[in-house]
């Protein structure tokens, strides 16, 4: 079975982003991507890297001109002299959207840094809090993903099986997310599911339809919907708590338009975590 | 072997809408009431007109990226999509020939040092009051191979443009390295 062997995650409160001009933004920003990107690349992983950033609560904030997310990207790209894209269309799920292009369009490029960052420049309540999923959390998520190197040629050996993306119907998104994880973890079953976080009167009806699956605990309580962080912080709290070994994890993302994804990833006892605020 | 970069670019034009009835769709309720001192934050021209929403716009993508793969036009398809949105993507947007980003150049760039052909559909509506599109768009077949797009092929795209209330030009090879 096809696993990205994870190498990195970090996350950080993105309170660091807050009340801040627009220029000044996008230059913190780029900072602590391109410090990311420079780590990563000084830490001797053969395979070659790209860098994508993802967001979902970085919307209306750039198609409505605050700021222009390619400038962001050019400055990373000028910062790290490695290129990189940004995307929000696939809200939540994106990072797994992108995930999926690179494995499909660059299997040889081994070593894909995901930077999904929300934050909530405009201080806009729906942002913060709304009647779709409650409480929103806004986090800077590092995460540095090696894919294996594909042995022969062909599909069984591909890399782009790790990665598994849906549609669900947003008239009955949850009852449709439940049938996909089901699906997809009869697939995967010595793996541990992260899904995102939910008020409880959304998760009550998935709770029921994991019976019998292994999966980590819903941390709304405590930090509110990360958005598509949220698989990453259940991992890194769990690898943190356990310590780091050899472990397989089905992180998986929902977005409200109903796109859903599912990456199968792996620990070993090099997989480093940081999480801010968190020994 | 030089770089082909061809393809159409156009504008969409107020004047040329048919009369249509839409979903009411057009609405966006990300703001509240109490918050509209928000958009004066904001860097969006107020005298562009919203032309076709969010809706129509899918539409076009839909027909435009159905065809394309349909007919074999290319193999990788880069789309430019901006959110906030009010409805979801049409299925064709989720095929796995499609890569769909908020801005396409740096992906185009790192294809063509990769020696990939592919097709950009760059897209800039204005589909929501605040937003800072420029209703400009440009569909471009980029080959760092040197190979073009057959006349059946770019009739194709032309057809599926024609829908949109816009006038559009085919251009090739506009500016060597820009694209």
């Amino acid at each position: 079975m096809t696993a990205l062997a994870i190498k990195n995650i970090d996350i950080s409160r993105s309170v660091f982003l807050d009340g801040l001009a627009s220029e000044v933004f996008v230059d913190r920003l780029t900072e602590k991507l391109g410090g990311f990107v420079a780590r990563a690349m000084s830490s001797s992983c053969g395979g070659g890297f790209a860098h994508y950033i993802c967001s979902s609560t970085l919307d209306i904030t750039c198609s409505a001109g605050w700021f222009e997310p390619v400038a962001l990207t050019r400055k990373i790209q000028a910062a790290s002299g490695l290129r990189c894209s940004y995307s929000n269309a696939m809200q939540c799920a994106t990072w797994g959207f992108l995930v999926r292009q690179h494995l499909i369009n660059k299997p040889d490029v081994r070593n894909i840094l995901i930077s999904v960052v929300d934050a909530n420049p405009l201080g806009m309540r729906f942002w913060d809090n709304n009647v779709s999923w409650g409480k929103t959390g806004h986090r800077v998520t590092l995460v540095h993903l090696q894919s294996p190197e594909q042995v022969g040629d062909g599909m069984p050996n591909h890399p782009a099986r790790a990665i598994t993306v849906s549609k669900c119907n947003p008239t009955a998104a949850l009852y449709d997310y439940a049938l996909e994880i089901q699906r997809t973890m009869a697939s995967h079953p010595d793996h541990t599911l992260a899904i995102p976080y939910f008020e409880e009167k959304m998760r009550k009806g998935l709770k029921r339809s994991m019976d019998g699956i292994e999966y980590l605990p819903d941390l709304y309580e405590e930090f509110g919907h990360l958005c598509g962080s949220d698989p990453w912080m259940s991992i890194a709290r769990d690898v943190a708590s356990a310590g780091a070994g050899s472990k397989r994890y089905l992180a998986s993302s929902f977005a409200s338009e109903g796109y859903c994804c599912f990456l199968s990833v792996m620990t070993n006892a090099h997989s480093r975590i940081c999480i801010e605020g968190h020994a | 072997m030089s770089m082909i970069n061809e393809g159409f670019q156009g504008r969409l034009d107020v004047g040329m809408r048919k009369r249509e009835i839409l979903p009411a769709l057009l609405s966006n309720a990300l703001f509240a009431e109490d918050e509209l001192h928000i958009p004066l934050q904001l860097h969006f021209n107020e005298d562009l007109p919203l032309v076709i929403s969010f809706y129509e716009y899918y539409r076009f993508l839909d027909r435009l990226i159905e065809t394309v793969l349909q007919e074999n036009i290319a193999r990788l398809v880069l789309v430019r999509v901006k959110m906030p949105a009010v409805i979801a993507l049409p299925p064709s947007l989720l095929d796995p020939r499609v890569a769909i980003f908020y801005d396409l150049a740096a992906e185009s760039e790192e294809l063509i040092a990769r020696g990939t052909d592919h097709l950009c559909v760059d897209a800039n509506f204005k589909l929501y009051s605040w937003s800072a599109g420029d209703n400009k768009f440009s569909i471009r077949w980029i080959s760092p191979t040197g190979n073009r797009l057959n006349n059946a092929a770019l009739a194709k795209i032309s057809d599926v443009i024609s829908t949109l209330p816009a006038m559009f030009e085919y251009s090739i090879n506009p500016n060597v390295g820009e694209h």
